[in-house]
């Protein structure tokens, strides 16, 4: 299995940081100090397991680490993203992490906190249905070639099923349902009587 | 027994293509393990009402099998394309529908457009959900959706041929998920054997 990514977007973090080189041990890490770059590269890395280790504060004429989240997410909902800053968050600030699926906030100070996290969210990656049709629907040949169609009418491309899992439309919902019904169907089934 | 069987399919259908006219192909060879069966095609710009009720349906006053390969709704069976749409709510000739059978693999037809035929004391095999068909591996749908017909020709009863029918999707569902992997599709398999239903005379031979 290929390893997971880390994806630091943090302008203060450097790559000789302990916390970085003790998580290369598990972890495929890439860190970018611009956060505009970060975003540009987690774009370009839907077909990835990765995971988003995200700062707030960034330059002026860079976006702000909710700006970056927001982005991210009109594009995918499935990917992790951690906060890891230094800022106190204002009750407004953390109404938009919470609202836009960040899955952990860690102070800048708890590194062994957030290496457990990345852990946590790892295994979340792993385990999570949608993740996983997203990641076997990626390595597909032609995704833009209709793979299915409905006799209602409906017909879509594996690019197509990619965006509606990212998007957690009724359809990706759908067909997270159906595999999960599957699995149930193939572990029980001729098997009522346990 | 049913000795009268109608087609109703479209050959080249602007979203599935060849789909419905392939399951159309398939049903006709099962039929053929049957010489005394009649056997009528209505397909592409004849299914509309007015070649239906004028020159078809007058032909057919007898119990029939009516195989309907095609797009559904809960209510009606259709044909898409801007050139001659059509939408079938409710056999206009009911005299070929009582005591015979309508067999499809129209989306949904098992909900409304199924149970108004068994009401003109019909019966009905089909899907209660939206099904749906990877191109990439149209055999396997085609042969689920008519396996049911198989078995009736075979014998058997409406039960019995729904029964054996799952079997099926259950075979498909293991290769699917054991020798050539690929559960998206095996999970449509799945999600269209439970919404497999069949109404009306259940428990005697129509063929």
């Amino acid at each position: 299995m290929k390893k997971i990514e880390i994806v630091f977007i943090d302008d203060n973090l450097k790559e000789t940081s302990p916390t970085l080189i003790r998580l290369r041990k598990n972890y495929n890490v890439s860190l970018h100090s611009n956060s505009n770059e970060g975003l540009d590269y987690v774009l370009n890395n839907n077909a990835k397991k990765i995971i988003v280790v995200l700062d707030i504060g960034f330059p002026f004429g860079e976006d702000s680490g909710d700006q970056i989240l927001l982005k991210i997410r009109k594009t995918n909902k499935l990917i992790p993203v951690i906060i890891w800053s230094a800022l106190r968050l204002s009750e407004e600030l953390a109404i938009k992490f919470i609202n836009n699926q960040t899955l952990y906030f860690i102070p800048k100070t708890k590194h062994d906190e957030l290496r457990h996290c990345i852990d946590a969210a790892a295994h979340r990656i792993n385990i999570d249905v949608a993740t996983n049709i997203e990641l076997w629907l990626e390595q597909q040949n032609n995704k833009d070639q209709t793979l299915f169609i409905s006799s209602t009418g409906k017909s879509m491309s594996a690019n197509d099923l990619i965006h509606e899992i990212r998007m957690e439309t009724q359809e990706g919902r759908d067909l997270e349902a159906d595999i999960l019904q599957l699995t149930v169907d193939l572990l029980f089934r001729g098997k009522e009587e346990i | 027994m049913i000795k009268n069987a109608i087609f109703f399919y479209y050959r080249n259908d602007p979203i599935v293509k060849d789909y419905f006219f392939k399951c159309a192909l398939k049903a006709e060879d099962f039929l053929n393990m049957k010489e005394d069966i009649v056997k009528t095609h209505i397909s592409d710009s004849n299914c509309n009402f007015a070649y239906l009720d004028s020159v078809e349906f007058p032909k057919h006053n007898i119990k029939s099998l009516l195989l309907i390969y095609s797009h559904g709704d809960a209510e009606s069976f259709y044909k898409t394309g801007d050139s001659c749409p059509f939408i079938c709510k409710k056999i206009p000739n009911e005299s070929s529908i009582k005591g015979g059978l309508v067999y499809t693999n129209a989306c949904k037809t098992g909900e409304e457009f199924g149970k108004n035929i068994v009401a003109q004391d019909g019966s009905f095999y089909g899907y209660c959900a939206e099904v749906k068909i990877f191109l990439s591996h149209e055999e396997h749908f085609i042969e689920c959706d008519n396996y049911g017909l198989f078995r009736l020709v075979q014998g058997d009863t409406l039960k019995e041929a729904k029964n054996r029918a799952k079997e099926k999707f259950n075979e498909k569902i293991d290769l699917l998920t054991k020798v050539h992997p690929n559960s998206v599709v095996a999970a449509q398999l799945r999600k269209a054997r439970d919404n497999l239903v069949i109404y009306g005379n259940l428990n005697n031979p129509f063929l």
